[in-house]
């Protein structure tokens, strides 16, 4: 099957994009399967509701077949919490990571991912989402040893993306202009595997011939 | 030969479980991408041992597979830190509808203790909502700036 036929790639005609839903917190069951920071990879909504009616039916099945598996052993109460504060732990991670990558990111300027002209570029409000995203981080499940940022920040850049991997990564982002926001996305081993892959797609491209605008201001190695 | 009676659903039997139940584990926040998936109030579901490694697996594969891949779909209108943290919004108000009904009267609790355990689950919930909403309300400020 060719690249421009496949179900999976974009068509020119896709438009919207599918975003995390706002619902009422009594509804949580219609939600309660996949993760929404994993369901925000998939922007075309015909792939987004596949994929959460699918949750749905897997949550519908597995409800019915959980009598034929043994209780929680501390009991469903305390299983139940304990679930809860799994997923917090796992949110705070979440929130961690991303406060980081977009400071790094906000190092280099806050232009908007793909380099959407439609993305206000108000960089004050790009530091209140990063604050608030350190509050929700901080708060509840909170450990203020976390916070040890702008270096940490930087840090982390320096160990998930070496000084060469970056020259090499903008020197190829010139040629094909593949968005340097696409792979600050990602976080730590998966972003140093995005980061790599991305180097070598680049410069493929590059070889190719593919010109494409400039890469965001500020896109070289802090 | 073809033995229908494993397939029939009316004659057959669940396996025994694999092993001893297992609870939701810890993670550790710097670990969170060992849990990218599924969340664990529906893991929860899967306490025999082997269903419940298979489907952290699965899910584990599905990321890694949505990664080599997701570069390719469409990117969010408002950019991807803002929708990042609108699903961070979501799988908060998850949580809260979690905990309240868990916590509520429609599930009673047994004892003392596990009532105690539902009042400090209740009162977590109230401030998951606090969290989710202060969230929120600065999400709307970053649209109400792109539209003005």
């Amino acid at each position: 099957m060719s690249a421009a036929s496949s179900p999976l790639t974009p068509q020119p005609e896709d438009e919207g994009a599918a975003g995390p839903p706002n619902f009422d917190p009594v509804e949580w069951e219609d939600f309660a399967v996949f993760r929404e920071t994993f369901l925000a990879y998939f922007t075309l909504p015909e792939h987004n509701a596949l994929l959460r009616g699918a949750g749905n039916l897997l949550f519908d099945m597995t409800l019915a077949a959980s009598d034929k598996w043994p209780d929680q052993p501390e009991g469903w109460l305390r299983g139940q919490l304990r679930a809860v504060v799994a997923d917090l732990r796992h949110l705070e991670g979440f929130l961690v990571t991303v406060d980081r990558v977009t400071l790094s990111r906000s190092l280099r300027g806050c232009s908007p991912p793909h380099g959407d002209p439609d993305v206000p570029q108000d960089r004050v409000r790009c530091r209140a989402n990063r604050g608030q995203a350190r509050h929700v981080a901080g708060g509840g499940v909170m450990r203020r040893r976390w916070w040890s940022w702008p270096t940490s920040a930087v840090h982390r850049l320096d160990i998930h993306a070496t000084p060469e991997q970056w020259q090499a990564w903008n020197a190829a982002a010139r040629l094909s202009g593949v968005p340097l926001q696409v792979w600050l996305t990602q976080a730590g081993d998966a972003h140093a595997r995005n980061l790599q892959r991305s180097v070598k797609q680049v410069q493929a491209a590059g070889k190719k011939g593919r010109q494409g605008p400039a890469p965001e201001p500020g896109g070289e190695v802090p | 030969m073809l033995n229908l009676s494993k397939s029939n659903p009316f004659t057959s039997t669940p396996p025994p479980p694999s092993g001893p139940a297992v609870s939701p584990p810890v993670v550790h926040p710097d670990q969170f991408e060992d849990f990218p998936v599924f969340r664990e109030t529906f893991l929860l579901f899967f306490t025999d041992p082997k269903a419940n490694a298979s489907t952290r697996n699965f899910g584990l594969l599905l990321h890694e597979l949505v990664l080599e891949f997701w570069g390719q779909w469409p990117p969010h209108r408002e950019g991807m830190f803002p929708s990042e943290l609108r699903a961070v919004v979501a799988d908060l108000r998850h949580l809260q509808g979690c905990l309240q009904e868990w916590t509520g009267p429609a599930c009673p609790v047994d004892g003392q203790y596990e009532r105690r355990l539902s009042e400090v689950g209740a009162d977590v919930a109230r401030g998951i909502a606090k969290l989710a909403d202060r969230l929120e309300v600065e999400l709307g400020s970053w649209l109400e700036g792109a539209s003005s």
